[in-house]
């Protein structure tokens, strides 16, 4: 009955442990640890400052992946086929709930937030002509 | 007889280095650049002014259109108010309407040659 009592306390504490670790991995995937994958989903841009357009990204023939590399300190996009491009950044930030990437390019600042706890990513990029905003989720590769 | 052997170790090593290069770093294509605000500014821009020329078109040519069936309902009005008009005075009334671009050639063709068959 003891061995019993004994051998229930030890599957019990392992479980524990395997969830408290679980949980440990899943809260550390967005916060700069680990590269991750973003699709990107919805976009709203303006033109000129007076025409505006909403759609899914990819009717606006944006690349539909891209990939957030914290090494690298870089965000990489494949697109038509053979073609790649990048948006180094110089760092990156944790606040409470998200985590935040920033970068300057072509004259155009932009901001990548990606919700800690759920990896739900909204990119902005604003400029003299056309600013955007897309809107996706990421996940840890 | 040494330095031959070193400079033979050299070129190998600059060789093996080449190589190691070229498998490591992925050849970037010609279009490689700025993601955020290169391609992506460069392709909504695009994708945003076409659309945008593209429904300006569309409201030239219902605008056009407009102003087609009204310069014909204005004429109809005229024809009716001044009475039955001669063959002549109908092709006339076409061959402006053709001259302004309001009707394309073949719609002149077929309306010129309903006139003369009504004669």
């Amino acid at each position: 009955m003891k061995t019993t009592q004994k051998r229930l306390n030890t599957v019990a504490l392992l479980c524990l442990m395997l969830c408290v670790s679980a949980a440990a991995n899943a809260a550390s995937k967005f916060d700069g640890s680990t590269n991750l994958l973003c699709a990107a989903f919805d976009l709203t841009a303006c033109v000129d400052g007076v025409t505006c357009a909403k759609g899914e990204a990819r009717t606006f023939d944006m690349p539909e992946f891209l990939t957030v590399n914290f090494k690298k300190k870089s965000i990489h996009a494949d697109y038509d086929g053979d073609k790649t491009a990048d948006s180094p950044f110089k760092n990156f930030e944790l606040t409470d709930n998200q985590l935040i990437i920033q970068g300057v390019e072509n004259d155009h600042g932009w901001t990548m937030a990606i919700s800690k706890k759920s990896g739900r990513m909204s990119v902005s990029a604003v400029g003299e002509e056309v600013s955007f905003t897309m809107f996706g989720a990421c996940k840890a590769l | 007889m040494l330095n031959i052997k070193l400079n033979f170790k050299i070129m190998m090593l600059v060789a093996l280095g080449a190589i190691a290069f070229s498998v490591t770093v992925p050849a970037q294509a010609d279009g490689a650049g700025a993601f955020l605000g290169g391609i992506a500014v460069a392709r909504i821009g695009r994708s945003i002014r076409d659309s945008n020329d593209a429904q300006q078109q569309q409201a030239d040519a219902a605008s056009q259109q407009a102003y087609y069936a009204q310069q014909q309902a204005e004429a109809a009005q005229q024809q009716a108010d001044a009475g039955p008009q001669t063959a002549e005075q109908k092709i006339a009334q076409l061959d402006k309407l053709a001259a302004g671009g309001y009707i394309s050639p073949e719609e002149y063709k077929s309306r010129k040659k309903a006139i003369l068959d009504n004669m």
